[in-house]
């Protein structure tokens, strides 16, 4: 820690932290294997969400079963989380007080140039969010399909309630790539445990816990200077500030990752983030 | 198996990074060293900055 008038890297009270975020005992028997302990998984509603100086990371299991050809199935409980999306970053603090959340996820790969994932997510007293999700994609064009139904689970009315869709669409010709984004909420959905799956979110905003929100992003990147990636990405949300970021991203080697963002939440402020990863 | 690994020394000013170093063989460690730099303005013009170096070791 190095300067906190800003809290974004820190934790409560802008202090500096240490935690031990994996720690995890893993084994496999044929095609299934389980991992107990503390781990990284990234799921449309669980996800490392790397975006800060320490990702989310998990505790509690996760069981894959890969004896479908070409098909995934993983068991996940999740019982605590610690990192950049939660209140308290420097601490595992439970999920859903004592219950925790269970996930279902099935991922099949089985059709040239397409990828297709259904998850669903189950919290006593919380909530349930299903999810499913379509990605075709070639050298030159993606499309995508996206649709997720929340339920509320709480005794009141503390938790999301609606129905979203997405749907995305690329085409890339040389070094550059054109992106268009949808998303259409009924109700209100929530993110989950990270950064969330939508099409349309963009480096800070996306359209989690705005009821009936809609929102359009155009995206554009350019790939063309040796390894150096220049991006540009605009989400424009029916409800609250739209979400504008500058990107540049260049690889100094297999080692070094220098990454710079400009997000400018137009009413909302701005901010420029810089940051470098050294890998060993 | 041998690794190379980022020893780091880092200090830093009010103008940023003044120094970053070195690297040497280790067994079997893996991860990654960040440093971080943010500048923000809210939605009241008030301005804050916030640096920070960290990592993650395994």
């Amino acid at each position: 820690m190095l300067d906190n008038e800003n809290g974004e890297f820190f934790a409560t009270e802008n202090k500096g932290y240490a935690l031990i975020g994996e720690a995890y005992l893993q084994g496999a028997l044929d095609k299934t294997a389980l991992k107990l302990g503390r781990f990284e998984i990234d799921t449309p509603h669980a996800d490392t969400d790397d975006i800060r100086m320490v990702p989310n990371t998990f505790q509690g299991a996760v069981l894959s079963n890969e004896v479908l050809a070409d098909t995934t199935i993983s068991f996940l409980y999740l019982d605590e989380w610690a990192g950049v999306d939660t209140d308290v970053p420097e601490r595992f603090k439970d999920i859903n007080g004592d219950d925790g959340v269970f996930a279902l996820g099935i991922e099949y790969g089985g059709i040239d140039n397409t990828q297709l994932q259904a998850w669903f997510y189950w919290g006593n007293d919380f909530a349930k969010l299903f999810y499913v999700e379509s990605i075709y994609e070639t050298k030159k064009v993606s499309v995508g399909l996206q649709f997720g139904s929340q339920s509320d689970d709480t005794q009141g009315d503390g938790g999301p309630d609606g129905d979203v869709y997405g749907v995305m669409a690329s085409y890339t010709l040389d070094a550059a790539t054109l992106t268009v984004a949808y998303n259409e909420v009924s109700g209100t959905v929530i993110d989950g445990f990270g950064g969330g799956p939508y099409f349309t979110s963009a480096d800070d905003h996306t359209l989690g816990e705005v009821e009936d929100q809609r929102a359009v992003a155009l995206g554009l990147e350019y790939v063309g200077i040796q390894t150096l990636t220049l991006g540009f990405l605009h989400a424009d949300f029916d409800i609250g500030s739209n979400d504008t970021d500058y990107y540049a991203t260049y690889e100094m080697g297999e080692d070094l990752v220098i990454e710079m963002i400009y997000t400018d939440l137009h009413e909302d402020g701005h901010f420029l983030r810089l940051m470098a990863n050294y890998y060993f | 198996m041998k690794r190379s690994v980022f020893i780091f020394t880092v200090g830093l000013t009010s103008g940023g990074v003044t120094s970053a170093t070195f690297a040497e063989n280790v067994s079997g460690v893996s991860g990654y060293v960040r440093i971080g730099l943010i500048s923000a303005e809210d939605e009241s013009g008030d301005r804050s900055d916030g640096s920070a170096i960290g990592g993650k070791l395994g």
